[in-house]
């Protein structure tokens, strides 16, 4: 895998999936703060799996939303209609867009509103894809993350990132993480091995 | 052994297996050209998506 990793950029060159153009296409009509985490991210990077949505954690405010979604010509709201779309988002609840005449892969998008939504957002990463640019979330939540969501295929997630970036990871960053989600070593040392 | 036992057992090796084949296939795409691997992926994720019938938004639709 050739991969060029900076402090805030990684440049990926791949054949795209259905799913990397469907990502590709969404992102390119956001013009707000966000990024992209959890299970879309090992597969961006290779993982061979599919997910059923993509979930996008974004900042932003009733205008500038009500103006991203009148760009959502090929996509629908699932869950909610448009005009009640940001009122859930403010309630703390997802809202979840899929192109029209399907339902997954479906987007699912939040507002940031807890700590690790926020950190992942100043501190997110650009991935140059192709030509092409998506935000996402850093490894080393993400990684942390993974282990207190606690699922298998979460553990596999984990690991996998972990085995792929373990030369460009803060530590100290994911250290910390895995104390504030206040992860049982066990389960760190099940997972990630010693580090 | 009882039966919960023994599936625990098991249930606690395949875990370990999944993570094993994890490290084998992060050291493969390590090693391995962009165009090899992504070729590769690519092939499985659009054959699974490609594959939804269309009619299961109808289906959904109505609930």
């Amino acid at each position: 895998m050739k991969l060029e990793v900076s402090k805030d950029l990684i440049i990926i060159n791949k054949e795209l999936s259905v799913l990397d153009e469907l990502v590709i296409n969404f992102v390119s009509l956001i013009d707000f703060d966000y990024v992209i985490v959890s299970g879309y991210l090992p597969i961006l990077f290779g993982r061979v799996r599919t997910t059923e949505d993509i979930d996008v954690i974004i900042k932003v405010d009733e205008k500038k939303f009500s103006g991203f979604c009148e760009k959502l010509k090929d996509y629908y709201f699932l869950n909610c209609s448009e005009k009640e779309a940001f009122s859930f988002l403010k309630d703390g609840l997802s809202v979840r867009i899929a192109r029209k005449n399907s339902v997954f892969p479906n987007f699912e998008l939040k507002l940031a509103k807890t700590r690790v939504h926020k950190y992942s957002l100043r501190n997110k990463k650009k991935v140059k894809l192709n030509s092409n640019v998506v935000n996402i979330s850093p490894f080393e939540v993400q990684i942390a993350y993974k282990l207190f969501l606690g699922s298998d295929k979460d553990f596999e997630d984990a690991r996998y990132l972990f085995d792929l970036f373990k030369n460009h990871l803060k530590i100290e960053e994911l250290k910390y993480f895995i104390k504030e989600l206040n992860i049982k070593n066990k389960v760190v040392k099940k997972v990630l091995g010693e580090f | 052994m009882s039966v919960l036992s023994e599936s625990k057992k098991e249930k606690e090796r395949n875990f370990k297996d999944n993570l094993n084949y994890i490290d084998f296939y992060a050291d493969w795409i390590k090693k391995t050209p962009n165009k090899v691997w992504s070729k590769q992926q690519k092939q499985f994720i659009d054959s699974v998506y490609k594959s939804i019938p269309s009619n299961v938004v109808i289906k959904i639709k109505k609930i």
